[in-house]
């Protein structure tokens, strides 16, 4: 996800919003013609605010699974209508996503504080969007460790409980201990409304014409 | 005659330490001694602020709770990521997502509730796991939020919290399998009909898919509180 980001993201709310209006309209008018306009402009509209390692990102992802997604549908309709449907279906989910690889969680987070959200939600929001990689870093240990005892085959379900999954949930418990302890030492409290936001994230002109360009390609989606 | 007046200053400021010092613990027996008193006359029936705070539905969530439950999200939703294998058969197979991801969406969860009885627990679960989703399918957070809801607004009215291993068990293996039902009326709504016409074309293999959705929440549930046990026992899963 970090070398997806973009230098001057949009507003990360907007972006989210805007993840959100992609996939709506997308799959609403997935069987009109007006859909595959609608989502190559929104495409290219990512392009231009900035996007361009997340649109070429999902470029091949987008190729592979709607070839096999609209080869499985064809096979099993035999219609070239419904195929159409399924190939933009898998573009607007595709071209939703965009937005998503190139936020940065602390981008939201920051964004969220500003607009002063509960701050239980704003630190489990952080924890969750940023633990992934330290989740596989973990899973990948624990599967060393399991070759180093000769632990055997991970698909044997005893063996994956035994040597796995309780391994796995001791780190998590114990991870998780260490982090509430870090969050607790440096003042966090989840009752305290008077906090500041050091860097606020502010909505600026070009958030406004971008989210304008989106609203106006969507209705004529729609209305087209 | 100065070194005498100055022993007696320091005798003195000791006796007065000393003095202070006694006072202030005899204040803290008064106070403790009241507030005993007090919450003899609070709470009736012999029972401690501590046991009426456990007993209370809603507890406030503390800064340990909300990072164990980001976490469990985390994995949970790291382990689901296998559905993204799936997502080409969503049209073909009824309820092929949530059987993929049956057993993630139970284990982790009754762990996360096993460790933090506290309501609220599952939907803010829920909540976490929904953000990120958010970006891939906004019908999978909704779904994720109101079914959370539901879950909690019926662990209140049937068992007043997650104090028992019953209610952790009702809510989680309830949670994944009420998704088909949500996820059917959300594409009859946006007239997604080829997702729909999968459940209407073959409904025999509906409800033999929602069987296996079932059987895997509950096998899912039962391991979870089956580790859960076993961490406790074994010191790691504190309150």
């Amino acid at each position: 996800m970090g070398t997806l980001k973009v230098k001057e993201p949009v507003y990360p709310l907007l972006s989210v919003l805007s993840s959100v209006t992609v996939l709506v309209f997308g799959l609403v008018t997935a069987k009109s013609v007006a859909a595959s306009v609608y989502l190559g402009g929104v495409w290219l509209l990512f392009l231009v605010f900035g996007y361009w390692k997340s649109c070429l990102a999902v470029l091949p992802f987008a190729i592979v699974a709607g070839g096999i997604f609209c080869g499985i549908t064809y096979a099993l309709s035999k219609d070239a209508t419904t195929t159409y449907a399924a190939a933009n279906r898998i573009v607007a989910v595709c071209v939703a996503v965009i937005p998503g690889l190139a936020l940065e969680p602390i981008a939201l987070i920051r964004n969220l504080s500003g607009l002063r959200a509960p701050r239980i939600v704003t630190l489990g929001m952080m924890i969750a969007l940023g633990f992934f990689p330290l989740l596989r870093s973990e899973t990948v240990r624990i599967r060393e460790a399991m070759i180093t005892r000769g632990a055997g085959n991970v698909f044997n379900p005893r063996i994956f409980h035994r040597a796995f999954l309780v391994p796995l949930v001791v780190r998590l418990v114990n991870i998780s201990d260490t982090l509430a302890l870090s969050v607790g030492t440096r003042g966090f409290d989840p009752k305290d409304k008077n906090y500041t936001v050091y860097r606020e994230v502010k909505f600026r002109l070009r958030d406004a014409i971008f989210a304008l360009l989106l609203v106006a390609g969507s209705v004529a989606a729609v209305v087209v | 005659m100065k070194e005498n007046e100055k022993d007696n200053v320091v005798v003195n400021e000791k006796e007065d330490k000393t003095n202070t010092g006694t006072q202030i613990l005899k204040d803290i027996k008064d106070a403790e001694q009241t507030d005993d008193r007090a919450e003899e006359n609070f709470f009736p029936e012999g029972r401690t602020v501590e046991k009426c705070k456990e007993g209370a539905i809603f507890q406030p969530f503390r800064i340990k709770d909300i990072v164990f439950l980001a976490v469990m999200a985390a994995i949970t939703l790291l382990t689901s990521s296998v559905m993204m294998l799936v997502v080409p058969l969503l049209t073909t197979v009824f309820g092929i997502a949530q059987l993929v991801t049956g057993l993630q969406l139970s284990v982790f969860p009754a762990i996360a509730l096993s460790k933090v009885r506290k309501t609220g627990s599952l939907f803010l679960t829920a909540l976490f796991t929904g953000v990120i989703q958010l970006f891939m399918s906004p019908a999978m957070f909704v779904s994720n939020l109101v079914i959370g809801f539901i879950l909690e607004l019926l662990v209140i009215a049937i068992f007043r919290g997650y104090k028992s291993d019953k209610a952790v068990f009702f809510a989680v293996a309830l949670y994944n399998p009420l998704s088909l039902p949500f996820n059917y009326v959300y594409n009859k709504i946006i007239n997604e009909a080829a997702m729909t016409a999968v459940a209407e074309n073959a409904p025999w293999a509906a409800v033999g898919m929602a069987a296996a959705v079932c059987t895997l929440a509950v096998v899912g549930t039962l391991v979870g509180l089956k580790i859960a046990k076993e961490l406790k026992k074994a010191g790691v899963l504190k309150k």
